[in-house]
C-alpha cells in the first residue's frame, strides 16, 4: 500500500516526467536549441502584400535561412529577403541580376547582358522598362514576381550583398 | 572570502542601482533622442475621434519636436514626393489630418542613432510603419537629422532612404 501511494500519478508523470530534474534540463536544452535556431538561423516570417504573387500569397508563412549565403553567393532565381534598417521589416524579392552583369528591362522582358531571361514564375507582365544598368562587383538586382502591377508601385532595384538578409526556405 | 560574499553582492547590487538611477535621472543623448522619437510616434498616432481641444494640443506638441525651419521630404513609391516646410506647416498638416476623422498610426522600428562628436547634431535612421487607417500600411526607411536647441534635441529634417537604388 505504501509503495502505491508514493507512485506519482499519470498526469504528473506526463507533465513533469519520472525525474523532474532531468525534465528541467531537457526542457532548458530544447528552449535553448529553439531560440538559437529560430533567432539566428531560421527566421519565421509572414508575407504581407502582393509583390511576390503568385509564388507567395499575402498572409503565407515562411522561414528565412540566414546562413544560406555564408559560404556561397546568391544565385539568379533565389528568393531572398532584403533588410531595411534592421530585421523587423524585410522585403521579399527574387534575384535576377548578378554582380558584373548588364541588366535591362524592355517592355516587361528582363535582359541580362543583352539576352532575354526566361522567367517561368512570372504569370503575366506589364510593359515595365529599365534602362541598362551595369552592376558593380557587389551588386544584385532584385524584383518581385508580380509584374502585373504598375511599375511605379513596385519596390525593386539594385542592392548590395550586405542588404540581403538570407534565402527564403521554400 | 565566502563569509564576505553577501556583503560583496550587496555592494554590487547597490552600485548597479546607483548607475541605473543616474541613467534615469541624467539620460545620455542617444536615450533622449530615442525617447523623443517614441513620443513623436505616440503623438502621430490617433484614432480620428479626438475632440478639437485634443487635436490642437496634439498638433502643437508634435510640432514642438521640430525646429522652426524643419523640412520633411518624403518620397513614397507611386505617390511622388511630399514636402513640408517649417514648424507652422507641420502643425497645420497634422491638425488637418486629425480632422479628417480617420485613424492614423506611426511606429518606428530598428532605430540606429549616431550622435556627432560635438554632440550638437545627430542622425537617426529607422524603419517607419505608417498605417493610414484603412487596414493597409506603408513601410519606409527614414533618416532624421537632429540638432540641439536649448539643450533639447529637435528634428531639423526628415528624408526617405532608398532601400533599392
Amino acid at each position: 500500500m505504501e509503495t502505491l501511494s508514493n507512485k506519482p500519478s499519470l498526469a504528473r508523470r506526463l507533465v513533469i516526467g519520472r525525474n523532474p530534474r532531468v525534465t528541467l534540463i531537457r526542457a532548458s536544452l530544447l528552449a535553448l536549441v529553439f531560440s538559437v535556431l529560430f533567432g539566428f538561423v531560421l527566421r519565421p516570417m509572414r508575407v504581407k502584400g502582393f509583390s511576390m504573387t503568385p509564388t507567395y500569397r499575402d498572409g503565407s508563412v515562411n522561414l528565412l535561412n540566414r546562413l544560406a549565403y555564408r559560404s556561397s553567393p546568391p544565385r539568379r532565381g533565389d528568393v531572398v529577403c532584403i533588410k531595411t534598417t534592421g530585421m523587423r521589416h524585410l522585403y521579399m524579392k527574387r534575384v535576377i541580376g548578378l554582380p558584373g552583369e548588364r541588366v535591362a528591362i524592355v517592355a516587361g522582358q528582363v535582359m541580362i547582358d543583352g539576352q532575354p531571361l526566361d522567367e517561368p514564375y512570372v504569370v503575366d507582365r506589364e510593359k515595365w522598362n529599365l534602362p541598362e544598368k551595369q552592376l558593380g562587383p557587389n551588386e544584385y538586382i532584385v524584383i518581385g514576381d508580380n509584374r502585373q502591377m504598375d511599375q511605379s508601385l513596385h519596390s525593386w532595384g539594385r542592392v548590395t550583398r550586405e542588404k540581403i538578409a538570407g534565402k527564403v526556405l521554400w | 572570502m565566502v563569509k564576505q560574499l553577501p556583503k560583496i553582492l550587496i555592494i554590487l547590487a547597490l552600485a548597479g542601482a546607483v548607475i541605473w538611477g543616474l541613467r534615469i535621472l541624467f539620460p545620455g543623448n542617444e536615450t533622449r533622442i530615442r525617447r523623443n522619437l517614441e513620443e513623436l510616434s505616440e503623438l502621430a498616432t490617433f484614432t480620428g475621434r479626438e475632440g478639437n481641444f485634443k487635436k490642437v494640443a496634439t498638433a502643437s506638441a508634435l510640432s514642438e519636436h521640430f525646429s522652426t525651419n524643419a523640412e520633411i521630404v518624403i518620397e513614397v513609391a507611386g505617390s511622388g514626393v511630399g514636402t513640408l516646410q517649417g514648424r507652422g506647416e507641420i502643425r497645420q498638416r497634422v491638425f488637418a489630418a486629425m480632422t479628417q476623422g480617420r485613424a492614423f498610426q506611426v511606429q518606428f522600428y530598428d532605430i540606429n542613432i549616431v550622435v556627432a562628436p560635438d554632440k550638437q547634431t545627430a542622425t537617426a535612421e529607422m524603419t517607419a510603419k505608417i498605417s493610414p487607417g484603412d487596414g493597409d500600411f506603408i513601410v519606409q526607411e527614414l533618416r532624421f537629422h537632429l540638432g540641439k536647441a536649448d539643450s533639447n534635441w529637435v528634428i531639423e529634417r526628415i528624408e526617405t532612404m532608398k532601400t533599392f537604388q
